[in-house]
């Protein structure tokens, strides 16, 4: 199969899905590591995704998940109401989580 | 499928990010969610082990984040102390170093070069380095090593506190001077001060002001007038203090004054102690109270500490940056300290021939460095570093002086401390003593056999001049050989025991004291040496309450831990009771609100608490009254409120002095005019400003160094009404800003003791201890048990390795 094929057969079928929640599970922790590592984890389930459309929706998705692993992150180590008192800090924090893997799956539209 | 519009979209996301990469990297790196520097600090578990080429120590945390260190060798006590300090309060330890040293442009930008101007030429850094030359070679010289390798341990291996990363700048290598430098912050900020050019200005400036500022404020209750028994061991007494040198300066320094008054002591900067042996106790134990009264800060200017080594264990608080404890307690003794308030900074002036000053008969050259400040985000500045026979050169506005001042000089204070740590006993704790140098520091001490002890401990200077000694209380003119220190060597080693410092056995001092206190008044009626004058010592309104309330648990019998809890937490004004008659006398000139408002002082309890009506009319009415009364004389003549004399002085003007007047009316106004004038200024404001009691007017805003940004704002404590003021045992001060209070409560008996912080121990804002329980026990009076059981269980454990 050419690469053409092959991210089609990915993209496209039964296998889809699984393909595309893989790709949510190596992408949440890899958005822990890095802020580069956010877009890359958008890029990863964007070019899983059927369409452009589809990948920005799942980048949107991958974010959701990401501002919540981060809060759940904070919650469990006793810091949330402190993360939420700095305000600009915490604010500036929670964008990066979710913009990022959005602008991470905007890659599908290169193809 | 892939279209022109979805490439397109492609591109502008990439650019977003490349963009974002480019521009806001740093941005993205302090606030990437998990992986921004921002959040490195919310989780610390996982740094357990630290090698040490030190031996083994353990750092167990209390749950009062008070971290109890031990360890087999000394060494490797302190190699833990200083990479704990490191780890808990390294922003504040780099903040103190950077201002004394005049480094705190370079990451705080132009708000910071005239601070940095004053302590470049002051030399601090300097000064610090010689004193490190004087302890090479002591006892102190090792554990000094190997806490500084402790601390550069932590820069290299730890995880750099938030502060630095929203700054973006990291700390350089910690010496053994910076710890010294850290001391030097806090002996300037208890006995540096420029009093002489103020007193010299208002001299000039304000005809007959004399009075204001006399030698002693008339009242009796000097700290060996009231104290109690005791065998009071004085060579000699009743001998009238130095006389002024002849050429009493009559220039006015105004200008200079001006630029160097926010650089020397605070306002509000003193304590209180007291002791009562075992034969007044109930418990029959002797007793020892001490709540230094410090600027507040967040994280608080104390770090909390309990030290247990080879030759000691001991509980007591340090300046970060400081090895160990500076008040506190060990198995056999414990101690306290109050600021004396003595001079011991002098200035000169001379007749100067470019960068020649004339000096015992011929011209001399200063020395002459320059330095340059950098500046972040500005130009940088050029700092000249002049300095002379006596000490550094201060210029501002025309006006040059050069300074004097004890801290300058290889001093011996650490070696003291060390002492005090581990002395066995009442003997070994006053051999410590001797090695106190600076700040003079009303000192009391009990030890477990019952011994109670008072000294006002440290190094003073005499002045000659003329062959003759003379005070200190002028600006000295430097050309004639006037106010010489002799032996005092700045930035040299100076024979602090010799001639040119008065003799360790003519300070007196008092041994078995059986109930007694000091809160910075007055220390003496007559001493045959020169200590200082009224402008150095505080009102005595906190002093008299001390003895008031020993007096009274006294004469029901004996003085309970209870008792001793009541006095830290009294509010009772001493300084209301003598000024709310005054207000009372004049309510037929008010007006009819201006009345009524004053009869909530008839009365009243003169407790300031912050539920109270009255403690907010009488506060606000004092600050008219002292303004009403000396503004129209010195305000016209270019000078503030911090060129007003003491409270005491006011309350105790002639009803008909003339400081009463007001120059700009014809009428003559007497005190109870001034008095009603003061009562209608306070109902208006009140009801303009909407405050219903003290608690509206007296609320605790400790703030961070950084929180006065919008963006980092978190970093400040809450805010509360409190209770307390500047006059009283229960101490706070509202204004300035930064406050100042209690910054540390202390109730100590053999093996026991309770205390409280104003804040957390920690620095790290995640954690549970940047604020902690302690806010709020300290503002509610209550107390928390200074030895604890920590468990078993390390944070922190220290093996042997390469470090």
């Amino acid at each position: 199969m050419t690469p053409g094929e092959w991210a089609g057969w990915l993209r496209t079928g039964p296998r889809s899905e699984l393909v595309t929640l893989v790709a949510f599970v190596l992408a949440v922790p890899l958005g822990t590591v890095h802020w580069l590592g956010l877009v890359a984890g958008g890029a990863l389930v964007g070019l899983t995704a059927s369409s452009t459309r589809r990948a920005l929706v799942l980048g949107v998705y991958l974010g959701g998940v990401t501002v919540l692993v981060f809060v759940g992150w904070l919650w469990f180590a006793g810091v949330l109401g402190k993360a939420i008192a700095t305000g600009q800090l915490f604010g500036a924090s929670l964008a990066i989580a979710f913009v990022f893997p959005v602008l991470g799956a905007a890659v599908r539209g290169f193809g | 499928m892939t279209t022109w519009g979805t490439r397109l979209l492609a591109v502008a996301c990439l650019l977003l990010v490349v963009t974002g990469t480019v521009l806001g990297s740093s941005l993205l790196a302090l606030t990437a969610p998990f992986s921004g520097t921002a959040w490195e600090t919310v989780d610390r578990s996982g740094e357990q082990t630290v090698e040490t080429p030190y031996g083994p120590a353990t750092v167990t945390y209390d749950r009062n984040g008070v971290p109890h260190i031990e360890a087999d060798s000394t060494e490797a006590l302190y190699f833990a102390v200083g990479y704990t300090q490191a780890r808990d309060r390294l922003f504040q330890m780099d903040l103190f170093r950077r201002q004394m040293a005049g480094n705190l442009s370079i990451v705080a930008g132009e708000a910071t070069v005239e601070s940095d101007r004053f302590h470049r030429q002051m030399d601090f850094e300097g000064a610090a380095e010689t004193q490190w030359d004087r302890l090479q070679g002591t006892e102190v010289e090792d554990p000094l090593r190997a806490y500084t390798a402790g601390v550069n341990t932590y820069i290299d291996r730890g995880t750099l506190p938030m502060e630095f990363r929203l700054n973006d700048y990291r700390p350089t290598e910690w010496t053994p001077a910076d710890t010294l430098l850290v001391g030097k912050r806090a002996t300037w900020g208890l006995s540096g001060e420029f009093s002489d050019l103020r007193r010299a200005t208002v001299k000039n400036r304000v005809p007959g002001s004399t009075e204001l500022y006399p030698d002693q404020l008339d009242h009796d209750s000097s700290v060996f007038e009231l104290a109690r028994e005791g065998r009071t061991a004085s060579p000699a007494t009743n001998h009238p203090t130095s006389e002024r040198g002849p050429g009493m300066s009559a220039d006015d320094y105004d200008g200079l004054y001006d630029s160097l008054s926010q650089f020397e002591r605070g306002q509000g900067i003193g304590s209180n102690n007291w002791i009562v042996s075992g034969n007044r106790s109930a418990t029959g134990e002797p007793m020892l109270a001490n709540d230094p009264h410090l600027q507040l800060f967040a994280p608080p200017v104390w770090y909390e500490m309990q030290l247990s080594g080879p030759e000691a264990s001991v509980h007591g608080v340090a300046f970060p940056g400081v090895p160990m404890p500076l008040i506190g307690q060990n198995e056999d003794v414990a101690w306290g300290i109050t600021n004396v308030g003595a001079d011991v900074t002098d200035v000169y002036s001379y007749e100067w021939r470019g960068d020649q000053y004339y000096h015992d008969g011929t011209w001399q050259n200063a020395t002459v460095e320059t330095e340059t400040i950098t500046v972040r985000d500005g130009p940088d500045e050029t700092v000249e570093i002049r300095k002379t026979v006596h000490g550094p050169v201060l210029e501002r506005e025309g006006q040059t002086v050069a300074v004097s001042w004890l801290g300058l000089t290889g001093t011996r204070e650490p070696l003291a401390f060390y002492g005090f740590s581990r002395a066995e006993g009442m003997g070994e704790f006053r051999d410590a003593l001797r090695n106190f140098d600076l700040p003079a520091s009303n000192i009391v001490a009990m030890s477990d056999d019952g011994q109670t002890f008072y000294r006002p401990s440290g190094t003073y200077p005499i002045r000659r001049s003329n062959g003759t000694n003379v005070r200190g209380d002028q600006v000295f003119n430097g050309s004639a050989g006037e106010g010489t220190w002799r032996g005092f060597e700045p930035y040299g080693q100076s024979t602090l025991t010799g001639e040119g410092f008065v003799d360790y056995e003519r300070v007196p001092r008092i041994e078995n004291p059986q109930a007694m206190g000091t809160a910075n008044q007055r220390v003496a009626d007559d001493l045959d040496f020169y200590l200082g004058t009224s402008s150095h010592f505080a009102d005595s309104y906190r002093g008299q309450r001390v003895d008031e309330m020993l007096e009274s648990s006294l004469a029901d019998g004996e003085i309970s831990r209870e008792e001793m809890k009541d006095m830290q937490r009294d509010t009772r004004s001493l300084a209301a009771e003598q000024f709310v008659p005054i207000a009372l006398d004049a309510t037929g000139k008010m007006s009819d609100d201006a009345r009524r408002a004053t009869e909530r002082l008839d009365g009243w309890d003169y407790r300031m608490k912050k539920g109270s009506r009255a403690a907010l009319v009488y506060d606000r009415w004092l600050t008219h009254y002292r303004n009403m009364t000396f503004s129209d004389e010195f305000y016209p003549n270019g000078l503030d409120e911090s060129y007003y004399p003491k409270l005491w002085t006011l309350a105790r003007l002639p009803a008909d002095s003339r400081w009463f007047d007001d120059r700009s009316t014809i009428p003559v106004e007497t005190r109870a005019d001034i008095a009603a004038r003061a009562m209608n200024a306070t109902d208006a404001e009140i009801e303009r400003e909407g405050w219903d009691d003290y608690g509206d007017v007296n609320q605790l805003r400790v703030n961070h160094p950084f929180g006065g940004t919008d963006a980092a704002a978190f970093l400040n404590y809450p805010r509360h009404p409190m209770d307390g003021g500047p006059y009283t045992l229960f101490n706070f001060r509202a204004e300035p800003s930064p406050q100042a209070g209690s910054s540390w409560r202390m109730i100590v008996e053999p093996d026991r003791g309770i205390g409280v912080r104003p804040g957390g121990n920690l620095g790290n804002y995640w954690s549970e201890h940047y604020v902690g329980d302690d806010l709020r026990m300290w503002r509610l009076g209550q107390y928390r048990n200074l030895w604890t059981d920590p468990g078993s269980q390390p944070d922190i454990e220290f093996v042997e390795g390469s470090g």
